[in-house]
Protein backbone atom coordinates (compact mmCIF):
# COMPACT_ATOMS: atom_id res chain seq x y z
CA UNK A 1 0.00 0.00 0.00
CA UNK A 2 1.14 3.55 -0.65
CA UNK A 3 1.58 6.29 1.66
CA UNK A 4 -1.28 7.72 -0.29
CA UNK A 5 -3.61 5.52 -0.07
CA UNK A 6 -3.04 4.51 3.43
CA UNK A 7 -3.90 8.35 4.00
CA UNK A 8 -6.65 8.19 1.91
CA UNK A 9 -8.34 5.03 4.38
CA UNK A 10 -7.81 6.82 7.33
CA UNK A 11 -9.29 9.96 5.71
CA UNK A 12 -12.72 8.44 4.93
CA UNK A 13 -12.58 6.36 8.29
CA UNK A 14 -11.73 10.03 9.93
CA UNK A 15 -15.61 10.67 11.00
CA UNK A 16 -16.11 6.99 12.11
CA UNK A 17 -12.82 7.59 14.73
CA UNK A 18 -13.89 10.64 15.40
CA UNK A 19 -17.60 9.25 16.14
CA UNK A 20 -16.15 6.99 18.39
CA UNK A 21 -14.00 8.89 20.15
CA UNK A 22 -16.98 11.68 21.05
CA UNK A 23 -19.05 8.59 22.20
CA UNK A 24 -15.95 7.24 24.14
CA UNK A 25 -15.78 10.85 25.65
CA UNK A 26 -19.10 11.45 26.74
CA UNK A 27 -18.98 8.15 28.82
CA UNK A 28 -15.89 8.86 30.12
CA UNK A 29 -17.30 12.07 31.57
CA UNK A 30 -20.03 10.60 33.03
CA UNK A 31 -17.86 7.96 34.71
CA UNK A 32 -15.38 10.54 36.34
CA UNK A 33 -18.01 12.66 37.38
CA UNK A 34 -19.62 9.84 39.10
CA UNK A 35 -16.64 8.21 40.68
CA UNK A 36 -15.32 11.27 41.45
CA UNK A 37 -18.51 12.04 43.48
CA UNK A 38 -18.61 15.41 41.92
CA UNK A 39 -21.98 15.01 41.93
CA UNK A 40 -24.15 12.92 44.83
CA UNK A 41 -24.80 9.09 43.93
CA UNK A 42 -28.80 10.11 43.92
CA UNK A 43 -28.09 11.96 40.94
CA UNK A 44 -26.38 9.97 38.69
CA UNK A 45 -24.25 7.00 39.22
CA UNK A 46 -21.18 6.13 37.02
CA UNK A 47 -21.44 4.32 33.84
CA UNK A 48 -19.65 1.27 34.82
CA UNK A 49 -22.36 1.16 37.30
CA UNK A 50 -25.23 1.45 35.20
CA UNK A 51 -23.59 -1.25 33.26
CA UNK A 52 -23.20 -3.43 36.09
CA UNK A 53 -26.97 -3.27 37.44
CA UNK A 54 -27.99 -3.65 34.00
CA UNK A 55 -26.31 -6.87 33.85
CA UNK A 56 -27.68 -7.82 37.53
CA UNK A 57 -31.04 -6.52 36.47
CA UNK A 58 -31.38 -9.08 33.52
CA UNK A 59 -29.60 -11.51 35.50
CA UNK A 60 -32.56 -11.18 38.28
CA UNK A 61 -34.77 -12.48 35.32
CA UNK A 62 -36.42 -8.44 35.97
CA UNK A 63 -35.61 -7.20 32.71
CA UNK A 64 -36.72 -10.18 30.18
CA UNK A 65 -41.12 -9.76 31.16
CA UNK A 66 -40.18 -5.73 30.58
CA UNK A 67 -38.91 -6.31 27.18
CA UNK A 68 -41.29 -8.59 25.99
CA UNK A 69 -44.35 -6.30 27.22
CA UNK A 70 -42.55 -3.61 25.18
CA UNK A 71 -42.41 -5.81 21.73
CA UNK A 72 -45.72 -7.24 22.18
CA UNK A 73 -47.06 -3.28 22.16
CA UNK A 74 -44.77 -2.44 19.55
CA UNK A 75 -45.22 -4.79 17.20
CA UNK A 76 -48.68 -5.07 17.62
CA UNK A 77 -48.94 -1.17 16.74
CA UNK A 78 -46.33 -1.93 13.63
CA UNK A 79 -48.60 -4.95 12.47
CA UNK A 80 -51.66 -2.55 12.73
CA UNK A 81 -50.30 0.16 11.05
CA UNK A 82 -48.60 -1.69 8.17
CA UNK A 83 -51.76 -3.64 7.64
CA UNK A 84 -54.02 -0.83 7.57
CA UNK A 85 -51.34 1.64 6.53
CA UNK A 86 -50.92 0.29 3.16
CA UNK A 87 -54.17 0.03 1.89
CA UNK A 88 -55.45 3.41 3.16
CA UNK A 89 -52.21 4.41 1.19
CA UNK A 90 -53.35 2.82 -1.62
CA UNK A 91 -56.55 4.14 -1.34
CA UNK A 92 -55.67 7.40 -1.45
CA UNK A 93 -53.60 7.45 -4.41
CA UNK A 94 -56.38 5.34 -6.25
CA UNK A 95 -58.78 8.24 -5.92
CA UNK A 96 -56.49 10.84 -5.37
CA UNK A 97 -59.52 13.33 -4.91
CA UNK A 98 -59.64 11.37 -1.50
CA UNK A 99 -55.91 11.67 -0.86
CA UNK A 100 -55.73 15.28 -1.83
CA UNK A 101 -58.73 16.04 0.78
CA UNK A 102 -57.42 13.67 3.33
CA UNK A 103 -53.64 15.30 3.23
CA UNK A 104 -53.82 18.14 5.16
CA UNK A 105 -54.88 16.00 8.08
CA UNK A 106 -52.08 13.35 7.30
CA UNK A 107 -49.47 15.72 7.72
CA UNK A 108 -50.42 17.57 10.53
CA UNK A 109 -51.32 14.50 12.17
CA UNK A 110 -47.59 14.67 13.80
CA UNK A 111 -47.83 18.22 14.97
CA UNK A 112 -51.15 17.26 16.87
CA UNK A 113 -51.01 15.99 20.81
CA UNK A 114 -52.87 12.84 20.39
CA UNK A 115 -51.21 11.26 23.30
CA UNK A 116 -53.60 13.41 25.50
CA UNK A 117 -56.46 10.63 24.44
CA UNK A 118 -54.18 8.32 26.83
CA UNK A 119 -56.35 8.98 29.72
CA UNK A 120 -59.48 8.64 28.06
CA UNK A 121 -58.47 4.99 26.29
CA UNK A 122 -57.54 3.96 29.70
CA UNK A 123 -60.74 4.57 31.55
CA UNK A 124 -62.38 2.86 28.17
CA UNK A 125 -59.91 -0.42 28.10
CA UNK A 126 -57.95 -0.32 31.39
CA UNK A 127 -54.01 -0.87 32.55
CA UNK A 128 -52.91 -3.20 29.60
CA UNK A 129 -51.33 -3.05 25.82
CA UNK A 130 -54.72 -2.19 24.23
CA UNK A 131 -55.00 1.71 25.69
CA UNK A 132 -50.67 2.05 24.34
CA UNK A 133 -51.29 -0.03 20.97
CA UNK A 134 -54.39 2.32 20.07
CA UNK A 135 -51.62 5.96 20.67
CA UNK A 136 -49.47 4.29 19.04
CA UNK A 137 -51.09 3.45 15.69
CA UNK A 138 -51.96 6.69 15.00
CA UNK A 139 -48.79 7.92 15.24
CA UNK A 140 -47.46 5.12 13.70
CA UNK A 141 -49.98 4.72 10.32
CA UNK A 142 -49.16 8.07 9.32
CA UNK A 143 -45.80 7.49 7.68
CA UNK A 144 -47.09 4.32 6.00
CA UNK A 145 -50.10 5.60 3.97
CA UNK A 146 -47.89 9.02 2.80
CA UNK A 147 -45.34 6.77 1.63
CA UNK A 148 -47.46 4.24 0.32
CA UNK A 149 -48.96 6.78 -1.75
CA UNK A 150 -45.95 8.75 -2.44
CA UNK A 151 -44.53 5.49 -3.93
CA UNK A 152 -46.84 5.30 -6.23
CA UNK A 153 -47.42 8.64 -7.59
CA UNK A 154 -43.86 8.67 -8.25
CA UNK A 155 -44.24 5.66 -10.74
CA UNK A 156 -44.06 6.99 -14.59
CA UNK A 157 -47.07 6.22 -16.42
CA UNK A 158 -44.87 4.26 -18.88
CA UNK A 159 -44.87 1.70 -16.56
CA UNK A 160 -48.54 1.32 -16.88
CA UNK A 161 -48.58 1.45 -20.45
CA UNK A 162 -45.66 -1.18 -21.13
CA UNK A 163 -47.75 -3.42 -18.86
CA UNK A 164 -51.13 -3.13 -20.87
CA UNK A 165 -49.04 -3.63 -24.01
CA UNK A 166 -47.45 -6.89 -22.70
CA UNK A 167 -51.45 -7.71 -22.03
CA UNK A 168 -50.57 -7.71 -18.04
CA UNK A 169 -53.45 -8.90 -16.25
CA UNK A 170 -54.74 -6.15 -12.72
CA UNK A 171 -52.92 -8.81 -10.62
CA UNK A 172 -49.88 -9.19 -12.79
CA UNK A 173 -49.90 -5.37 -13.12
CA UNK A 174 -49.55 -4.70 -9.17
CA UNK A 175 -47.46 -7.34 -8.05
CA UNK A 176 -44.90 -7.37 -11.45
CA UNK A 177 -44.97 -3.57 -11.32
CA UNK A 178 -46.41 -1.61 -8.58
CA UNK A 179 -44.95 -3.37 -5.79
CA UNK A 180 -41.40 -3.51 -6.91
CA UNK A 181 -41.56 0.25 -7.71
CA UNK A 182 -43.49 1.66 -4.82
CA UNK A 183 -41.16 -0.80 -2.10
CA UNK A 184 -38.60 1.51 -1.41
CA UNK A 185 -40.57 4.32 -0.48
CA UNK A 186 -43.45 2.06 1.37
CA UNK A 187 -40.03 0.46 3.29
CA UNK A 188 -38.71 3.81 3.81
CA UNK A 189 -42.58 4.63 5.78
CA UNK A 190 -42.11 0.83 7.43
CA UNK A 191 -38.46 2.24 8.67
CA UNK A 192 -40.12 4.94 10.44
CA UNK A 193 -43.82 3.52 11.36
CA UNK A 194 -41.46 1.33 13.60
CA UNK A 195 -39.53 3.70 15.78
CA UNK A 196 -42.48 5.50 16.01
CA UNK A 197 -44.19 2.17 17.76
CA UNK A 198 -41.19 1.71 19.81
CA UNK A 199 -41.30 5.23 20.62
CA UNK A 200 -44.57 6.37 21.61
CA UNK A 201 -44.67 2.99 23.25
CA UNK A 202 -42.32 3.65 25.59
CA UNK A 203 -43.62 6.94 26.20
CA UNK A 204 -46.80 6.32 27.30
CA UNK A 205 -45.29 2.78 29.46
CA UNK A 206 -43.58 5.60 30.94
CA UNK A 207 -46.49 7.74 31.45
CA UNK A 208 -48.99 5.03 32.45
CA UNK A 209 -48.90 1.36 32.96
CA UNK A 210 -47.81 -1.81 34.95
CA UNK A 211 -45.31 -3.32 33.12
CA UNK A 212 -42.54 -2.85 30.11
CA UNK A 213 -38.99 -0.85 29.50
CA UNK A 214 -40.33 2.80 30.09
CA UNK A 215 -42.73 1.74 33.11
CA UNK A 216 -39.23 0.35 34.53
CA UNK A 217 -37.49 3.59 34.30
CA UNK A 218 -40.78 5.43 35.75
CA UNK A 219 -41.16 2.85 38.96
CA UNK A 220 -37.81 2.99 39.82
CA UNK A 221 -37.62 7.02 39.75
CA UNK A 222 -40.12 6.68 41.82
CA UNK A 223 -38.53 4.53 44.29
CA UNK A 224 -35.67 6.62 43.91
CA UNK A 225 -33.07 3.60 43.01
CA UNK A 226 -30.80 5.75 40.73
CA UNK A 227 -28.54 2.94 39.63
CA UNK A 228 -31.39 0.91 38.30
CA UNK A 229 -33.21 3.76 36.88
CA UNK A 230 -30.23 4.99 35.05
CA UNK A 231 -29.76 1.06 34.07
CA UNK A 232 -33.27 1.01 32.53
CA UNK A 233 -33.11 4.49 30.82
CA UNK A 234 -29.46 3.08 28.82
CA UNK A 235 -31.37 -0.35 28.12
CA UNK A 236 -34.01 1.83 26.42
CA UNK A 237 -31.79 4.17 24.81
CA UNK A 238 -29.72 1.28 22.71
CA UNK A 239 -32.59 -0.57 22.08
CA UNK A 240 -33.99 2.60 20.30
CA UNK A 241 -30.25 3.20 18.20
CA UNK A 242 -29.82 -0.56 17.92
CA UNK A 243 -33.46 -0.81 16.09
CA UNK A 244 -32.53 2.38 14.02
CA UNK A 245 -29.61 1.44 12.74
CA UNK A 246 -30.61 -1.92 11.35
CA UNK A 247 -33.57 -0.75 9.49
CA UNK A 248 -31.30 1.83 8.14
CA UNK A 249 -28.76 -0.85 7.18
CA UNK A 250 -31.73 -2.73 6.11
CA UNK A 251 -32.83 -0.20 3.65
CA UNK A 252 -29.58 0.58 2.08
CA UNK A 253 -28.89 -3.09 1.45
CA UNK A 254 -32.26 -3.17 -0.35
CA UNK A 255 -31.77 -0.49 -1.94
CA UNK A 256 -28.05 -1.60 -3.37
CA UNK A 257 -29.71 -5.12 -4.12
CA UNK A 258 -32.04 -3.01 -6.67
CA UNK A 259 -29.48 -1.57 -8.67
CA UNK B 1 -24.36 7.36 0.05
CA UNK B 2 -25.42 8.47 3.21
CA UNK B 3 -28.42 7.48 4.88
CA UNK B 4 -30.23 10.68 4.85
CA UNK B 5 -33.20 11.06 6.94
CA UNK B 6 -35.76 10.54 4.38
CA UNK B 7 -38.57 10.99 7.12
CA UNK B 8 -37.34 14.61 7.52
CA UNK B 9 -36.21 15.66 4.13
CA UNK B 10 -39.51 13.72 2.89
CA UNK B 11 -41.66 16.37 4.59
CA UNK B 12 -39.52 18.79 2.79
CA UNK B 13 -39.58 17.32 -0.58
CA UNK B 14 -43.60 17.19 0.28
CA UNK B 15 -43.73 20.74 0.65
CA UNK B 16 -41.34 21.79 -1.95
CA UNK B 17 -43.70 20.15 -4.58
CA UNK B 18 -46.79 21.77 -2.62
CA UNK B 19 -48.21 18.03 -2.94
CA UNK B 20 -48.17 14.41 -3.17
CA UNK B 21 -50.06 13.85 -5.93
CA UNK B 22 -48.61 14.77 -9.20
CA UNK B 23 -51.78 14.82 -11.52
CA UNK B 24 -53.66 18.37 -12.38
CA UNK B 25 -57.08 18.49 -11.49
CA UNK B 26 -59.53 20.69 -13.53
CA UNK B 27 -60.06 24.17 -11.60
CA UNK B 28 -63.67 23.13 -9.95
CA UNK B 29 -61.51 19.98 -8.39
CA UNK B 30 -59.19 22.38 -6.61
CA UNK B 31 -61.86 24.53 -5.61
CA UNK B 32 -63.41 21.17 -4.25
CA UNK B 33 -60.08 19.88 -2.42
CA UNK B 34 -61.06 22.70 0.68
CA UNK B 35 -64.40 21.95 0.52
CA UNK B 36 -63.93 18.18 0.86
CA UNK B 37 -61.39 18.94 3.79
CA UNK B 38 -63.68 21.31 5.49
CA UNK B 39 -66.21 18.54 4.89
CA UNK B 40 -64.16 15.76 6.80
CA UNK B 41 -63.77 18.15 9.90
CA UNK B 42 -67.46 18.70 9.56
CA UNK B 43 -67.73 14.75 9.55
CA UNK B 44 -65.20 14.50 12.92
CA UNK B 45 -67.24 16.95 14.70
CA UNK B 46 -70.68 15.12 14.01
CA UNK B 47 -68.36 11.77 14.91
CA UNK B 48 -67.53 13.32 18.01
CA UNK B 49 -70.98 14.48 18.98
CA UNK B 50 -72.80 10.96 18.26
CA UNK B 51 -69.66 9.59 20.38
CA UNK B 52 -70.36 11.19 22.90
CA UNK B 53 -73.77 10.08 23.25
CA UNK B 54 -72.54 6.40 23.35
CA UNK B 55 -69.16 6.21 25.11
CA UNK B 56 -69.21 8.14 28.36
CA UNK B 57 -65.41 8.44 28.72
CA UNK B 58 -66.25 11.34 25.56
CA UNK B 59 -67.70 14.53 26.28
CA UNK B 60 -70.07 15.80 24.13
CA UNK B 61 -68.45 19.12 21.81
CA UNK B 62 -70.53 21.36 23.95
CA UNK B 63 -70.00 20.70 27.04
CA UNK B 64 -66.30 20.20 26.43
CA UNK B 65 -66.43 24.11 25.01
CA UNK B 66 -68.41 25.39 27.52
CA UNK B 67 -66.12 24.22 30.07
CA UNK B 68 -63.22 25.46 28.23
CA UNK B 69 -65.34 29.09 27.82
CA UNK B 70 -65.85 29.00 31.69
CA UNK B 71 -61.99 28.13 32.00
CA UNK B 72 -61.02 31.62 30.36
CA UNK B 73 -63.86 33.35 31.75
CA UNK B 74 -63.35 32.16 35.62
CA UNK B 75 -59.45 32.20 34.98
CA UNK B 76 -58.87 28.57 36.31
CA UNK B 77 -57.18 27.26 32.87
CA UNK B 78 -54.98 30.64 32.39
CA UNK B 79 -51.96 29.27 35.11
CA UNK B 80 -51.72 26.02 33.77
CA UNK B 81 -51.93 27.62 29.70
CA UNK B 82 -49.07 29.70 31.10
CA UNK B 83 -47.24 27.17 32.22
CA UNK B 84 -47.36 24.62 29.52
CA UNK B 85 -47.05 27.29 26.46
CA UNK B 86 -44.70 29.47 28.25
CA UNK B 87 -41.94 26.55 28.85
CA UNK B 88 -42.89 25.38 25.38
CA UNK B 89 -41.93 28.77 23.85
CA UNK B 90 -38.85 28.98 26.08
CA UNK B 91 -37.44 25.74 25.06
CA UNK B 92 -38.65 26.02 21.29
CA UNK B 93 -36.41 29.63 21.27
CA UNK B 94 -33.20 27.67 23.05
CA UNK B 95 -33.76 25.01 20.18
CA UNK B 96 -34.33 27.61 17.75
CA UNK B 97 -30.70 29.39 18.84
CA UNK B 98 -28.71 25.99 19.25
CA UNK B 99 -29.95 24.29 16.46
CA UNK B 100 -30.27 26.61 13.17
CA UNK B 101 -26.84 27.96 14.80
CA UNK B 102 -25.10 24.40 14.89
CA UNK B 103 -27.00 23.37 11.75
CA UNK B 104 -25.41 26.03 9.96
CA UNK B 105 -22.21 24.97 11.04
CA UNK B 106 -22.67 21.36 9.92
CA UNK B 107 -23.89 22.27 6.84
CA UNK B 108 -20.98 24.32 6.02
CA UNK B 109 -18.53 21.65 7.04
CA UNK B 110 -18.46 18.10 5.56
CA UNK B 111 -16.31 16.67 8.12
CA UNK B 112 -18.54 17.65 11.23
CA UNK B 113 -21.45 16.85 8.90
CA UNK B 114 -19.95 13.49 8.89
CA UNK B 115 -19.25 12.74 12.20
CA UNK B 116 -22.35 14.21 13.52
CA UNK B 117 -25.15 13.13 11.18
CA UNK B 118 -25.30 9.60 12.34
CA UNK B 119 -25.32 11.12 16.32
CA UNK B 120 -27.96 13.39 15.77
CA UNK B 121 -30.05 10.65 13.49
CA UNK B 122 -30.05 8.36 16.03
CA UNK B 123 -30.79 11.12 19.02
CA UNK B 124 -33.88 11.86 16.90
CA UNK B 125 -34.88 8.14 16.94
CA UNK B 126 -34.65 7.69 20.72
CA UNK B 127 -37.76 8.11 23.04
CA UNK B 128 -36.75 11.44 24.63
CA UNK B 129 -40.07 10.83 27.30
CA UNK B 130 -37.47 8.27 29.40
CA UNK B 131 -34.94 11.01 29.97
CA UNK B 132 -37.20 13.05 31.56
CA UNK B 133 -36.38 11.87 35.38
CA UNK B 134 -32.91 12.62 34.54
CA UNK B 135 -34.28 16.45 34.08
CA UNK B 136 -36.38 15.95 37.57
CA UNK B 137 -33.10 15.25 39.50
CA UNK B 138 -30.71 17.85 38.26
CA UNK B 139 -33.85 20.79 38.04
CA UNK B 140 -36.39 19.34 40.28
CA UNK B 141 -40.18 19.67 39.57
CA UNK B 142 -40.82 23.06 37.84
CA UNK B 143 -40.21 25.37 34.71
CA UNK B 144 -36.62 24.39 34.11
CA UNK B 145 -37.52 20.55 33.53
CA UNK B 146 -40.03 21.20 31.37
CA UNK B 147 -38.27 24.00 28.92
CA UNK B 148 -35.42 21.19 28.75
CA UNK B 149 -37.95 18.89 27.29
CA UNK B 150 -39.37 21.22 25.05
CA UNK B 151 -35.68 21.72 23.82
CA UNK B 152 -34.83 18.26 23.45
CA UNK B 153 -38.06 17.37 21.72
CA UNK B 154 -37.91 20.56 19.57
CA UNK B 155 -33.83 21.06 18.41
CA UNK B 156 -33.14 17.67 16.29
CA UNK B 157 -35.35 18.31 13.52
CA UNK B 158 -34.38 22.26 13.87
CA UNK B 159 -30.44 20.99 13.26
CA UNK B 160 -30.94 18.02 11.20
CA UNK B 161 -33.47 20.19 8.79
CA UNK B 162 -31.54 24.08 8.76
CA UNK B 163 -27.74 21.41 8.11
CA UNK B 164 -30.32 20.32 4.92
CA UNK B 165 -31.04 23.37 4.19
CA UNK B 166 -27.26 25.03 3.90
CA UNK B 167 -25.79 22.04 1.97
CA UNK B 168 -28.79 22.10 -0.71
CA UNK B 169 -27.58 25.76 -1.24
CA UNK B 170 -26.68 26.87 -4.96
CA UNK B 171 -23.15 27.01 -5.09
CA UNK B 172 -22.69 29.64 -7.65
CA UNK B 173 -24.41 32.04 -4.87
CA UNK B 174 -21.35 31.14 -2.24
CA UNK B 175 -19.17 31.69 -5.35
CA UNK B 176 -20.61 35.37 -6.23
CA UNK B 177 -20.73 36.31 -2.60
CA UNK B 178 -16.85 35.31 -2.52
CA UNK B 179 -16.12 37.21 -5.27
CA UNK B 180 -17.96 40.56 -4.38
CA UNK B 181 -16.16 39.64 -1.19
CA UNK B 182 -19.34 40.25 1.00
CA UNK B 183 -18.55 40.11 4.70
CA UNK B 184 -19.45 37.34 7.56
CA UNK B 185 -22.59 39.11 8.44
CA UNK B 186 -24.15 39.82 5.04
CA UNK B 187 -22.93 36.61 4.17
CA UNK B 188 -25.15 34.90 6.42
CA UNK B 189 -28.47 37.35 6.09
CA UNK B 190 -28.32 37.64 2.26
CA UNK B 191 -27.26 34.90 1.47
CA UNK B 192 -27.62 31.50 3.59
CA UNK B 193 -30.76 32.65 4.88
CA UNK B 194 -32.82 33.09 2.41
CA UNK B 195 -31.65 29.76 1.04
CA UNK B 196 -32.39 28.41 3.67
CA UNK B 197 -35.67 29.72 4.64
CA UNK B 198 -37.80 27.55 3.29
CA UNK B 199 -36.21 24.57 5.02
CA UNK B 200 -36.26 26.44 8.64
CA UNK B 201 -39.40 27.23 8.17
CA UNK B 202 -40.38 23.47 8.08
CA UNK B 203 -38.27 23.12 10.72
CA UNK B 204 -39.64 25.81 13.15
CA UNK B 205 -43.43 23.96 11.82
CA UNK B 206 -42.02 20.67 13.64
CA UNK B 207 -40.03 22.12 16.19
CA UNK B 208 -43.27 24.41 17.53
CA UNK B 209 -45.05 20.99 17.53
CA UNK B 210 -42.83 19.14 19.31
CA UNK B 211 -42.03 21.19 21.91
CA UNK B 212 -45.79 21.33 23.33
CA UNK B 213 -46.11 17.56 22.77
CA UNK B 214 -42.67 17.43 24.88
CA UNK B 215 -43.91 19.24 27.52
CA UNK B 216 -47.48 17.94 27.70
CA UNK B 217 -45.89 14.29 27.60
CA UNK B 218 -43.50 15.97 30.81
CA UNK B 219 -46.44 17.53 32.55
CA UNK B 220 -48.58 13.94 32.26
CA UNK B 221 -46.10 12.08 34.22
CA UNK B 222 -44.91 14.58 37.13
CA UNK B 223 -45.32 18.85 37.30
CA UNK B 224 -47.24 20.98 39.61
CA UNK B 225 -48.83 23.22 36.82
CA UNK B 226 -49.81 22.96 33.17
CA UNK B 227 -52.64 21.36 30.84
CA UNK B 228 -50.88 17.98 30.64
CA UNK B 229 -51.20 17.64 34.70
CA UNK B 230 -55.07 19.42 34.40
CA UNK B 231 -55.49 16.06 31.94
CA UNK B 232 -54.19 14.02 34.76
CA UNK B 233 -56.46 15.60 37.49
CA UNK B 234 -59.44 15.18 35.55
CA UNK B 235 -58.64 11.49 34.42
CA UNK B 236 -58.08 10.84 38.44
CA UNK B 237 -61.38 12.38 39.05
CA UNK B 238 -63.24 10.94 36.20
CA UNK B 239 -64.63 14.83 35.16
CA UNK B 240 -64.14 14.13 31.53
CA UNK B 241 -65.96 17.67 30.30
CA UNK B 242 -62.68 18.97 31.81
CA UNK B 243 -60.37 16.41 30.43
CA UNK B 244 -61.80 16.91 26.57
CA UNK B 245 -61.70 21.07 27.50
CA UNK B 246 -58.17 20.87 27.78
CA UNK B 247 -57.58 18.61 25.49
CA UNK B 248 -59.63 20.64 22.49
CA UNK B 249 -57.50 24.21 23.73
CA UNK B 250 -54.25 22.20 23.17
CA UNK B 251 -55.67 20.72 19.85
CA UNK B 252 -56.19 24.28 18.58
CA UNK B 253 -53.19 25.76 19.75
CA UNK B 254 -51.34 23.17 17.97
CA UNK B 255 -53.97 23.79 14.57
CA UNK B 256 -53.01 27.21 14.59
CA UNK B 257 -49.42 27.22 14.86
CA UNK B 258 -49.35 24.73 12.28
CA UNK B 259 -51.52 26.05 9.76
CA UNK B 260 -50.37 29.82 10.29
CA UNK B 261 -46.87 28.69 9.40
CA UNK B 262 -47.86 26.61 6.64
CA UNK B 263 -49.44 29.72 5.37
CA UNK B 264 -45.83 31.29 5.75
CA UNK B 265 -43.93 28.74 4.20
CA UNK B 266 -46.56 28.85 1.13
CA UNK B 267 -45.85 32.83 1.11
CA UNK B 268 -41.83 32.10 1.00
CA UNK B 269 -42.65 28.87 -2.30
CA UNK B 270 -44.59 31.89 -4.07
CA UNK B 271 -41.73 34.03 -3.65
CA UNK B 272 -38.98 31.94 -4.52
CA UNK B 273 -40.63 30.49 -7.43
Amino acid sequence: MTPTSSWNVLEQRLPSIVQVLLIAAFLTLIEYVGQARLISRTTMVPFTEMVATLWQLVTDGEVLPNVFRTVIEALGSFVLAMSVGIPLGFLFWRFSGLGKVMEPYLVSMYAMPTVMFYPALLILFGLGPVPIICIAVVAAIVPVILNTTLGLAQMPEVYFKVARTAGASPWQTFSKVMAPAASPFIFTGLRISAIYSLTVTIGMEFILSDQGLGYAVRIFYEFFSTGEMYAYIMLNLTIAVALNFFLFRGEAAMRRERV
Amino acid sequence: MKPANEELQETLAVERQGSIHRDTLASLKRLSIPAGSALVAALAFLLWQVASNYLFVVAAPGAAISVLVSGFTQGWIIPHAQATFGSAMVGFGLAILLGVGWGIFLGVSTFWRSVWEPLLLSAYAVPKLILFPIFLIFFGIGFQAQVAMAFIHAVFPLIILTTTGVREINPVFVKVGRSYNVGLADFLTKIYLPAIALPLVVALRMGFSLSIIGVVLAELFASRMGLGRVVMQSYSMLNIPRMYSVILLLFLVAFVGNVFLWVVEKRLRGVIK
